[in-house]
């Protein structure tokens, strides 16, 4: 920290004899306080290197970003009541799920939101297209998936109850059944 | 004489540190036995330092210090390889980050010095000259007709997202201890050492969250800078 003495001659001025003395403490630019004043992080800058060393993560964030605009496409066809035009482009994002998937050793958050989101769109799609409110709700999973790859699963439950109240189902099929064959019936 | 230009893999790894700073976290002053406590699988030969309300350092044998305040907390580890670190590291983090539920980093920080013994504080600078030649004053200045000792070169490499923070340096250090006489096993120790060392510390300069972070994928991305840009970044 530097100090510097500033004399203000203002008073000087009007003839009085009174002089202001400001001392001004001018404190060094360094990186200690920068967090103040930065915005927050983006993610992809992190690990912007990742794939030399390891691959799951640059590559989650790859399809993430795919599946983010898949998913924009999907909204903007939606809202547009083009069904056609949205189912295509669910198909299209639901097609990267399964390696989306094969990236959840990023963490248990990761892969119960994937999961959450397959089983959802599965089970849908067998019955009828997702909805407008359907599919702002997996798109914000997946924007957020984007931002905090590395969720807890205790965050990542309180998501996937959000997506279960916009009616879809996120159990897996034929679960049911296999509980039914365990438990004897 | 100029020595022959170094390269990283001729000094020695001395530490290595992973520190974190986030918003005041006064839950240290409630849940410290608990932080320690969960810590101590980790690192089970645990010996307290200090511990004041605001503080609490340990040691964990001969290779790491551990140490956690209201508002930062660091690891360092000594005597090790850069790989070996990043599990333990990964655990500290994590474990003090629930234990005292912090919410997000304000700064993140990676810092790896490395060290190369001389014989001689010409010997130092010679090295030193090799790695960063500086424009050196030659004659008589201040009434002195001397030599320059002890260089130093310090200067952050930054965007507005991370940082480097560059030290090379030539420092000196004395070990002095006197054994008692009436102990055999035990001899003095007078000596005198020189060094260069490397200073490498790259930090984070805007915030992170939790979600944003596992420490272990950040780390190797650090260990794969250092392997491949060092030689160039700071002409060593």
């Amino acid at each position: 920290m530097t100090e510097t003495n500033i004399i203000q001659f203002d008073s000087y001025k009007t003839g009085t004899d009174n002089v202001t003395q400001l001392v001004a403490q001018i404190k060094d630019e360094t990186e200690e306080k920068s967090y103040e004043t930065a915005p927050p992080m983006d993610t992809a800058s992190i690990y912007s290197n990742a794939g030399a060393v390891t691959s799951h993560i640059s590559r989650a964030l790859v399809l993430l970003e795919e599946g983010k605009v898949y998913l924009s496409n999907a909204i903007a066809a939606s809202s547009n009541n083009d069904e056609i035009d949205s189912d295509n482009e669910v198909q299209h994002f639901y097609a990267l799920l399964p390696e989306l998937f094969c990236c959840r050793d990023i963490g248990d958050g990761f892969g119960a939101i994937i999961n959450a989101i397959y089983n959802a769109i599965t089970n849908q799609l067998d019955s009828d297209i997702l909805t407008l409110g359907q599919l702002n709700k997996i798109s914000q999973l997946v924007i957020r998936l984007q931002s905090e790859p590395f969720l807890e699963i205790d965050q990542a439950i309180e998501l996937i109850i959000e997506l279960e109240d916009t009616d879809l189902n996120i159990k897996p099929q034929h679960l049911e059944q296999i509980t039914g064959i365990l438990s004897g019936e | 004489m100029k020595a022959k230009k170094l390269e990283l893999a001729d000094f020695k790894l001395k530490s290595v540190s992973v520190e974190f700073r986030y918003d005041t976290a006064y839950l240290l002053w409630d849940k410290a036995g608990a932080l320690w406590s969960n810590l101590k699988p980790y690192f089970p030969d645990l010996k307290n330092i200090e511990t004041n309300p605001n503080l609490t350092s340990f040691r964990a044998g001969d290779n790491y210090q551990l140490h956690v305040e209201l508002d930062k907390s660091h690891i360092t580890a000594f005597h090790t390889k850069l790989n070996d670190v990043i599990e333990p590291f990964e655990n500290f983090l994590t474990t003090v980050r629930k234990t005292l539920e912090i919410k997000s980093y304000n700064r993140l920080g990676f810092r790896a010095i490395y060290e190369k013994t001389s014989n001689s504080r010409e010997e130092s600078f010679n090295i030193f000259d090799s790695v960063h030649s500086l424009p050196y004053p030659q004659g008589k200045f201040f009434n002195i007709d001397g030599k320059i000792y002890n260089p130093e070169l310090s200067y952050r490499w930054e965007d507005d997202k991370f940082g480097l923070r560059v030290l090379i340096n030539t420092p000196e250090k004395s070990v002095r201890f006197d054994a008692p006489i009436d102990i055999d096993e035990l001899k003095s120790i007078d000596v005198k050492k020189y060094f260069v060392t490397v200073d490498l510390d790259y930090y984070t300069k805007a915030p992170t969250t939790p979600g944003q972070i596992k420490l272990s994928e950040w780390v190797k991305q650090i260990i794969h800078f250092i392997n491949r840009d060092s030689n160039d970044l700071i002409g060593i």
